[in-house]
């Protein structure tokens, strides 16, 4: 008798794990919230942000794709990543400003020395000697993460023309931005021609460098590629936002 | 005497499923090798003639199918839906869901030239095992290429002894919540449907 009883919690001891392995992952996602609840970031203009992601999509692989892709073939990338910190470099005002407003003054201090270090001797911020030589760190702040810390939401999904995704909240805040770029005070000092073709060349810059092939690879593994740059968008915020 | 033995063999099992997770790889060195060994054979030189990328692939695949827990990816990545599947479907789009994956990031790092690339790997993290009892882990990563910081983390768990990924978490972007809200709207198209959909993504 007793051995039938060890026999059969032998085979129990056996067979139950095998049968926990296959169902075993129902609470594996947890804490994966299904942001349809109360996280969800409404999307009331969807006709709208359809139209213009539709746009979006077709300058990137009409217009921007090839001029890009040309332009990477003349410049060298050294160059272009110069370029592209120089443009960074004088965005100093918005991430200085916002972690100040985010009380971040440690931030704050890091990227004032960035921008002396590296306007003086990096060339006008083309090279990175506080970044490479001391270690400082730039801290990434906007004014829509400045607004997100004060606990305001998204309010709603928005998808700008060139711009691409945003919500109504950081929309609000690349506006008031705007107002501490320097490239919006350019227009002062130069004819229009020539900050329009700044920003062009920012845009063309900053897509030979890193967006060629990622929005590619990105539609390509999404089943729905506008819901996946919509929650991609909103994630990446929301991480900002908390650090 | 018999009965001690079998007293003996009992415990033995009963005990062994721990004992070998204490004598596991690390899930960080776990990932590690297979990262290293994913570059070897996308660094490996071009063939002009395409005739061994096909076979090329499907060594990457295999390499994918070691450290990542497919089975789990498309069981997150579907959500509530998973349920809707019975076991041949959720088999059948676990398959080709691993195919899109592969598929589209490794011809993405294809042609890319790895000598300036770098992989920073961080203090892995231990998860609080789920309620079932999986133990889980973060690795954090620092991926640096052309100068340009991007994190990854790997999010891991451990399936008969050894660690898998089932979650990249690249900026903050879950892979994972990203496919799910892909999926969120799909409750009332046929598992079929979204079996074909997916298939109709591959070449």
């Amino acid at each position: 008798m007793m051995r039938y009883v060890v026999l059969i919690l032998l085979l129990l001891a056996l067979a139950v794990p095998a049968a926990a392995q296959e169902e075993f992952a129902d609470d594996l996602f947890e804490d994966y919230v299904e942001t349809g609840g109360s996280d969800l970031v409404p999307d009331p203009l969807y006709r709208f942000n359809y139209a213009v992601y539709t746009f979006n999509d077709k300058l990137y692989f009409w217009v921007m794709k090839p001029v890009s892709k040309g332009y990477a073939r003349v410049l060298p990338v050294g160059v272009r990543t110069g370029i592209h910190n120089m443009f960074d470099n004088f965005l100093f005002p918005v991430r200085f400003v916002n972690s100040v407003f985010q009380g971040k003054f440690k931030g704050a201090g890091s990227e004032l020395a960035c921008f002396v270090i590296n306007t003086t001797s990096g060339g006008l911020g083309a090279t990175r000697p506080a970044q490479r030589e001391f270690g400082l760190k730039n801290s990434r702040e906007d004014l829509g993460q400045t607004l997100g810390s004060y606990s305001i939401k998204e309010g709603c999904y928005l998808v700008l023309p060139l711009l691409g995704p945003s919500s109504l909240r950081d929309l609000l805040g690349t506006v008031g931005d705007s107002f501490i770029s320097p490239g919006n005070y350019l227009t002062y000092i130069t004819p229009r021609e020539a900050s329009i073709g700044l920003m062009v060349l920012d845009a063309v810059n900053t897509t030979s460098l890193s967006r060629l092939g990622d929005y590619e690879t990105l539609k390509q593994a999404a089943v729905d590629p506008y819901v996946a740059i919509k929650d991609g968008y909103i994630q990446l915020r929301r991480k900002r936002v908390q650090n | 005497m018999f009965k001690r033995i079998l007293f003996v063999f009992f415990v033995l099992i009963i005990c062994g499923g721990s004992i070998p997770a204490l004598a596991n790889e690390p899930p960080s060195d776990v990932l590690k090798r297979c990262v290293n060994d994913v570059i070897v054979i996308l660094n490996e030189p071009g063939d002009p003639a395409g005739v061994k990328v096909e076979e090329r692939n499907r060594r990457l695949l295999d390499k994918a199918d070691q450290i990542f827990d497919f089975r789990s990816l498309a069981m997150g990545a579907l959500g509530r839906n998973w349920r809707r599947f019975n076991n041949d479907q959720k088999t059948e789009f676990a398959d080709s869901f691993s195919h899109l994956i592969a598929q589209s990031y490794f011809s993405r790092m294809e042609g890319q030239d790895f000598e300036n690339v770098s992989i920073k790997y961080k203090t892995t993290e231990f998860l609080a095992p789920t309620r079932s009892g999986i133990h889980r882990a973060d690795v954090p990563t620092e991926l640096i290429h052309n100068g340009v910081k991007t994190p990854v983390t790997y999010r891991m768990l451990e399936k008969n002894d050894s660690w898998k990924v089932y979650d990249v978490i690249i900026e903050g972007i879950s892979m994972v919540s990203n496919y799910r809200e892909q999926y969120r709207n799909s409750f009332k198209d046929s598992p079929e449907k979204l079996i074909s959909e997916l298939k109709g993504k591959l070449k």
